[in-house]
């Protein structure tokens, strides 16, 4: 106790380099922590989209193309399936149940979806859960919307409010179906998938709003929301849709089948094999940023040791009056030990506040831009582990310079210099 | 890895995983190994892999030249083995359609020594799994006589391949297999997680089943439902796998629709590769 209020004391006289230490041991856990709680957040969000959908199928494209775009709405499609081939391989026997997908639209920055009421029924995340609603009810009508639990909190919407949604990917005035409003019927629980930052619609709203138009502009004969009712509001195409089957260990004959549909080039994935394949190629960079989070972390000790290192010569007389009014050498490096647990403690301490700090400051725009939900969870054991053996590895740094005051403490510090 | 054999290996590799960039650059460095006997000179795109070409065929090349070689053979190296977390340190890294019988009889893999054996489960092979009757054999065996009557090259004989091949895909399960407690090594193509854990699967007898390589038949995938709690993690099923459990072939109903087999709740591990 009286070692650490010596420490302490003597810690005050050289506040500036020891506050500066304390920065970059801050920094260093707060990269560690950070790329391991991105790492974490970013496989938890992505893997907890994709739950009991047995098969993914769209146009022909790469597998991880078609999962971003149709699961993540990250990407855009390549292109099309005709309702046609949806409903031949939807009526199939092995076939359980279908989600149609049709993505082009936004609202104000969030993706617009047309589905149909399946999604309702079969779409699963999580560990299978099913969706559930906070507010309102399903959409039955083509002008109905039913919104994701961020659409509705960022924008301030609750059922009954009339929304506009935008043709393509802008919030650009021109291209605004401002004509054909929906109304908000409707808003999800939040789920921490791209559920909730998604507007979802009947696919018969989709075919509404885009009546009257022709090759993505608005044709010179507008038709109002009344009007476009009265036209075929069965899709021609939709962008993607999700199957369940009957049969699972029929997985791969089903998927067979649609790669070699002769009507449509088609591709058909299993979002699992394909998300943990995705993550396989980006794996290396996971552990890139790793080493490089542990060389900041090295190059903050040096920091320390360094600093210690040159304290130790302005202490010389410090340690030796110590050691002259009784101190033994273990007390020496004991104190060494302890200011450097201090400054250790106290820069993980700083670092986990600079991590929450700038969770919740990046928060809204990771999840908006990437649709990864950094929950600000309490510390896991494998952080806590890296902060342990941060200061773990502080400790033994700290060694060093403990071991060196102890062996010249007596010759050094008494020893007449002038 | 002598140069020139890496340089078979990334164009193979780059073609095999259909890779834009890969691909272009495999491409391109064949070319110019040929260009670069006849010519010596570098005729392509690539600088790393042309002054590689280069130095191999011409003994007499530069330094320089020669530590630009070194890099070219280090980017093929990455690009031949996909980076897999069990066996990246293995020679025989795992590449796109490789059997499990492959890897089990390696030596390199040290996987054969690892894999315990669970007491009261029969250790089955894949071939196992097939019908009696209807493994590769024994159906050319069947269509010998009709291939050895048509002329080779013919129409008639395109008819009989694709006859065959339709008998191996109707691929139907092995009754006999029923209910059999069994233990069974192969590949993982996730299904279902709980968090990034998985807890469903679909065992596959080759690497990278359904994303690279043609889809198994119906007999060569076992559907595996882990019990509740039990998880396999996404670096775990990058590698190798073992399972014991119940076989259920899915025959007990008339409906061939339910065909197909499936283990719950099984023991499991993977094989840890040193």
């Amino acid at each position: 106790m009286t070692l650490l209020l010596i420490a302490l004391k003597s810690a005050r006289f050289r506040r500036t380099s020891i506050v500066l230490t304390v920065l970059a041991i801050a920094i260093s856990a707060t990269l560690l922590l950070g790329v391991d709680k991105i790492r974490k957040e970013s496989r938890a969000s992505f893997f907890n989209t994709v739950a009991g959908t047995d098969l993914i199928v769209g146009a022909r494209s790469s597998p991880t193309n078609l999962l971003l775009y149709s699961v993540f709405r990250i990407g855009n499609a390549t292109n099309n399936v005709s309702w046609e081939t949806y409903e031949s391989i939807a009526e199939q026997d092995e076939v359980a149940w279908t989600i149609p997908i049709a993505l082009g639209d936004s609202h104000r920055g969030f993706r617009v979806m047309g589905t149909s009421t399946d999604y309702f029924e079969f779409y699963r995340y999580g560990n299978k859960q099913q969706l559930s609603l906070d507010a309102g009810e399903r959409f039955e009508g083509a002008y109905d919307a039913v919104l994701g639990a961020d659409v509705a909190r960022d924008l301030g919407y609750k059922v009954g409010n009339e929304i506009v949604i935008s043709h393509g990917l802008t919030s650009a005035d021109f291209a605004d179906h401002d004509d054909k409003p929906f109304t908000v019927v409707g808003i999800f629980d939040r789920t921490g998938t791209p559920v909730d930052r998604t507007v979802h619609v009947g696919l018969a709203g989709i075919e509404a709003i885009h009546v009257d138009f022709r090759d993505g502009s608005r044709s010179g004969v507008p038709l109002d929301a009344e009007q476009a009712l009265q036209f075929d509001l069965t899709p021609t195409s939709i962008t993607a849709f999700m199957v369940g089957l009957e049969n699972r260990a029929q997985t791969f004959q089903v998927q067979r089948e649609i790669n070699e549909f002769r009507a449509e080039p088609m591709t058909a994935i299993l979002p699992g094999a394909t998300l943990s394949e995705f993550w396989r190629t980006i794996a290396p960079v996971e552990q890139v940023l790793f080493v490089i989070s542990g060389f900041v972390l090295f190059a903050g000790l040096l920091g320390m040791l360094t600093t210690i290192l040159s304290t130790l010569n302005e202490r010389r007389r410090e340690i030796a009056v110590l050691r002259a009014v009784g101190a033994r050498g273990r007390h020496v490096v004991m104190l060494i030990v302890l200011e450097t647990l201090l400054v250790v403690t106290a820069g993980c301490a700083l670092g986990v506040g600079m991590l929450y700090a700038l969770l919740s400051l990046a928060r809204p725009t990771v999840a908006r831009r990437f649709g990864v939900d950094l929950a600000l969870t309490w510390l896991d054991s494998t952080q806590l582990g890296i902060l342990g053996s941060v200061i773990g590895a502080a400790v033994v740094v700290a060694l060093i310079p403990g071991f060196i005051a102890y062996r010249r403490s007596i010759q050094d510090g008494l020893a007449l210099k002038v | 890895m002598t140069l020139a054999s890496s340089l078979c290996v990334l164009s193979f590799t780059a073609t095999a995983c259909g890779s834009p960039n890969g691909a272009g650059a495999g491409a391109d460095a064949g070319a110019d190994v040929g260009a670069g006997v006849v010519a010596g000179v570098d005729v392509g795109v690539d600088v790393g892999v042309d002054v590689g070409v280069g130095a191999g065929v011409d003994a007499g090349a530069g330094v320089d030249i020669g530590a630009r070689a070194d890099d070219a053979t280090e980017i093929v190296a990455e690009v031949a083995a996909p980076p897999t977390h069990a066996t990246s340190d293995s020679p025989g890294a795992l590449q796109y359609g490789d059997p499990i019988t492959d890897l089990l009889s390696s030596p390199a893999a040290g996987a054969e020594a690892s894999a315990p054996t669970v007491a009261g489960f029969r250790a089955v092979e894949w071939d196992d799994l097939i019908a009696p009757g209807l493994s590769g054999e024994e159906i050319y065996e069947r269509y010998r006589e009709q291939i050895e009557a048509v002329k080779p090259g013919s129409p008639k004989l395109d008819e009989i391949y694709a006859e065959m091949n339709d008998d191996y895909d109707a691929a139907s399960v092995n009754p006999a297999l029923n209910s059999q407690k069994i233990q069974l090594a192969g590949f993982v193509a996730p299904l279902t997680f709980d968090g990034e854990k998985i807890t469903e699967f679909l065992l596959v007898p080759y690497f990278g089943a359904c994303i690279h390589v043609p889809p198994p038949p119906l007999n060569q995938v076992v559907v595996i439902t882990l019990a509740e709690g039990e998880s396999l993690s996404l670096e775990d099923s990058w590698g190798a796998v073992w399972v014991a459990g119940t076989l259920d072939a899915g025959v007990t109903d008339t409906d061939l629709a339910t065909a197909g087999y499936s283990i719950a709740g099984p023991v499991f591990g993977t094989y840890a590769t040193q």
